[in-house]
């Protein structure tokens, strides 16, 4: 151990070249310079980051308020989707059914069946909806208008 | 309670939060003279050790400041000053060198550790055993050169050395024992 310290101290009596005269303004000048010449400055920096975290806010809030949204009308149906979304979507699914093989005509009646089952489920609410408002304007009192 | 209140108040906070940072115009700025002169004399020293050039050195040190000034919110994160600056310093050199010679010539270069060495760093001693030394240590391998130079002209901690190298601490430990044991052979017994 001794030994190595020997080396050591040997090895640290060596004396470093002297560094050239003016070495440090020269370095600094050009360091100053680069931090001028920075394409980002702390500002634009700092603006970034904001408009960063506000996509990122907003891209993570869209589902939120999306799901927020289809509880809202699923809350004004009561619950039902909407028979016009429906007869749609029967209308899309008769369509692609027609594309895989079924001939015209049939398609037609699938369709004409199919808008026939919706116009029966609508009379159907609608029959619901009368139903339980039976009673509702027993005590009603009509004003006359005249 | 009163005493005790006293001597808080007459702690001198002037030295408190003065570190490689100061607070001017709102903005949290590195202090560049105050890191070169800490560093820059040692980082001067290294690149040429690594270079072999007094000329190169002082390019790539004005590279690695450039690059110092520009890393404004990386500095925040900076455990340990030293060892950054020089492993940014050995980057910085590694990619002049192959800019220079050519990504293949460039590279076996940095493996070799030819480009640079004690000679170059250090004025020929006049003393015949130092002069030995300086001979034998510039025939070590580049990387027990390397360790040896860190440690004994920076001071570095083997940890330290580690991170500047990218290397473990028990690898810079083992490699500054071979490469001191192959200088204690070289000075005690051949001159």
């Amino acid at each position: 151990m001794d030994d190595l310290n020997d080396i050591e101290r040997d090895l640290r009596r060596l004396v470093p070249r002297p560094a050239p005269p003016g070495l440090g303004e020269r370095v600094l000048d050009s360091a100053l310079g680069a931090r001028k010449n920075t394409a980002l400055t702390s500002r634009m920096r700092i603006v970034a980051v904001v408009c960063m975290v506000l996509i990122v806010a907003l891209l993570g809030l869209d589902p939120l308020i999306g799901r927020h949204e289809s509880a809202r009308l699923a809350a004004l149906l009561d619950g039902r989707p909407s028979g016009g979304a429906q007869g749609a979507e029967a209308f899309d699914l008769a369509e692609s059914l027609g594309g895989q093989g079924y001939e015209g005509n049939g398609m037609a009646k699938l369709q004409a069946r199919i808008a026939n089952a919706v116009r029966k489920e609508r009379q159907r609410h609608f029959g619901e909806a009368l139903r339980g408002l039976r009673g509702w304007s027993v005590h009603e009192i009509y004003e006359d208008l005249n | 309670m009163q005493g005790t209140a006293v001597n808080i108040r007459q702690i001198d906070k002037s030295s408190l939060g003065k570190g490689l940072y100061h607070r001017r115009e709102k903005r949290r700025l590195l202090k560049l003279e105050e890191l070169y002169d800490r560093y820059g004399e040692s980082l001067y020293r290294y690149l040429v050790f690594r270079l072999g050039s007094a000329e190169d050195a002082e390019d790539v040190l004005q590279e690695a400041f450039c690059r110092f000034a520009r890393y404004t919110v990386r500095w925040k994160l900076v455990r340990d000053p030293r060892s950054f600056v020089l492993r940014v310093a050995r980057n910085e050199a590694n990619r002049f060198l192959r800019r220079k010679l050519g990504r293949r010539e460039g590279e076996k270069m940095i493996l070799s550790g030819m480009a640079g060495g004690f000679v170059e760093t250090f004025v020929a001693p006049e003393e015949p055993l130092l002069a030995l030394l300086l001979r034998r240590s510039e025939e070590l391998p580049a990387e027990q050169k390397e360790i040896v130079f860190l440690k004994v002209f920076d001071g570095l901690t083997f940890k330290e050395i580690g991170s500047v190298c990218g290397v473990s601490a028990n690898t810079a430990a083992s490699r500054y024992r071979y490469g001191i044991e192959k200088l204690r052979d070289a000075v005690g017994g051949k001159p």
